[in-house]
C-alpha cells in the first residue's frame, strides 16, 4: 500500500514536471515569434517613400536639351509621337537611362527592392517599360500609382512596387 | 532511519538547486528579451522622430515653394532652403525645440549632382546610436523664368542622433 502511494506521487511529480516543461516551451515559441512580427516603423516608411518617389520622378525637371520638360511632359511626347523635345538617345533610351541613374543613388544605396512598370494606352501601340530588380511574389510590398492624361481616352499608368 | 533521512534531505537539496538553476535561466531568458525589445524598441523611436522631423520639415513655411503667393505642395525652394542656414544659426534655440540633436541637408541629384545644403547640424556629443531617414523630394529654382519652376530630384536627409 505503501509503495503505491509513493508510485502515485511520483507520477504526480512527473506530471508537474512535464506541465512546467510545456510552458516553459510555449512562453520561448511565443516570445521568440512575436519578436520578427510587423515592423509598424518601417511599413510607415516604405509607403511615405513610394509615395514621394513618384511624386517628386514625375514632377522633376527631364533635363532634355533647351527645354524645361518634366518626366510627365516627357512620357506625355513620347506617347503623342511629337517631335518637340530633344533628348541624347531619343525619348525612351533617355527615360531609362535616366530614372535608372535616380534609382541608383537612392532605392539601390537604401537597399529597396522595387519595380517601375508603366503601361501606355493601347492605341499609343507602345510595349510598357519596365525598371528595377523586382520584388518575389511574398515580400511585403507597398505599391503606389500615378496617372498621366493623354490625347488618348486612357492615361499612361506608372505602377511603384517597392519592397 | 537515520541515513534514509539523510539520502531523503540530499534529495531535497538536489531537486531545489536544479529548480533554482531553472530559475535563473529563466531569469536570464526573459531579461535578454526583454533588453532585446527595448533596444528595438528605442531604434524604433528614434526612426519614428526622422520621420517626425520629415514631415515638420515639409509644413515648415521658412522652406515652401510659393509662386505668386500661391503654395506649391510637395517641393522646397532652393533659395528659401540656402537662407534658412543662416536663420537657424540666428535662432538656434528654435530649431532645437523642432529638430534637437540631428543634421538635415538636402542632397540634389537630378539632373545634377550638386553640393548638399546642409539646413541644420546639431550633433549630439557622444552619441550612442546614428539613425538615417532618407526621403525624396522635389527642390525647385523659382528664379528661372518657367511656369511651375525648374524642379530637381533631391534626397531630404535626417540623421538623428542619441
Amino acid at each position: 500500500m505503501f509503495t503505491h502511494k509513493k508510485a502515485q506521487i511520483e507520477m504526480i511529480g512527473l506530471a508537474i514536471i512535464v506541465i512546467l516543461l510545456a510552458l516553459g516551451m510555449f512562453f520561448i515559441a511565443k516570445f521568440s515569434l512575436s519578436s520578427d512580427t510587423g515592423n509598424e516603423v518601417q511599413q510607415g516608411k516604405q509607403q511615405q517613400i513610394s509615395t514621394q518617389f513618384l511624386n517628386t520622378l514625375m514632377s522633376t525637371k527631364a533635363g532634355c536639351v533647351g527645354s524645361s520638360a518634366t518626366f510627365t511632359g516627357l512620357l506625355q511626347e513620347y506617347v503623342s509621337e511629337s517631335t518637340n523635345l530633344e533628348c541624347e538617345g531619343g525619348l525612351e533610351t533617355y527615360f531609362r537611362t535616366s530614372v535608372k541613374s535616380i534609382f541608383n543613388q537612392t532605392l539601390d544605396v537604401w537597399q529597396y527592392k522595387y519595380n517601375l512598370t508603366i503601361t501606355f494606352p493601347p492605341q499609343a501601340n507602345k510595349d510598357p517599360i519596365s525598371e528595377g530588380p523586382g520584388c518575389a511574389r511574398y515580400d511585403n510590398s507597398k505599391t503606389q500609382y500615378f496617372f498621366i492624361p493623354t490625347d488618348y481616352p486612357k492615361s499612361i499608368v506608372l505602377e511603384l512596387r517597392l519592397c | 532511519m537515520n541515513k534514509k533521512a539523510q539520502i531523503q534531505m540530499t534529495e531535497n537539496v538536489i531537486i531545489l538547486f536544479i529548480f533554482f538553476i531553472l530559475l535563473i535561466f529563466a531569469i536570464v531568458f526573459f531579461t535578454r528579451i526583454q533588453t532585446g525589445k527595448q533596444e528595438i524598441k528605442i531604434s524604433e523611436d528614434i526612426q519614428n522622430r526622422g520621420l517626425q522631423i520629415a514631415q515638420s520639415i515639409s509644413t515648415l513655411p521658412e522652406l515652401r515653394c510659393t509662386k505668386k503667393a500661391v503654395t506649391v505642395l510637395g517641393c522646397y525652394d532652393e533659395a528659401n532652403a540656402l537662407a534658412l542656414q543662416s536663420l537657424v544659426e540666428q535662432n538656434n534655440d528654435y530649431y532645437f525645440d523642432q529638430f534637437s540633436y540631428s543634421t538635415i541637408s538636402i542632397n540634389e541629384i537630378f539632373p545634377e549632382v550638386r553640393e548638399p545644403i546642409v539646413i541644420y547640424d546639431n550633433k549630439k556629443a557622444n552619441f550612442t546610436s546614428l539613425i538615417p531617414t532618407q526621403l525624396p523630394m522635389l527642390l525647385c529654382d523659382f528664379t528661372e523664368s518657367t511656369e511651375k519652376g525648374a524642379c530637381s530630384f533631391a534626397i531630404l536627409n535626417i540623421n538623428v542622433y542619441s
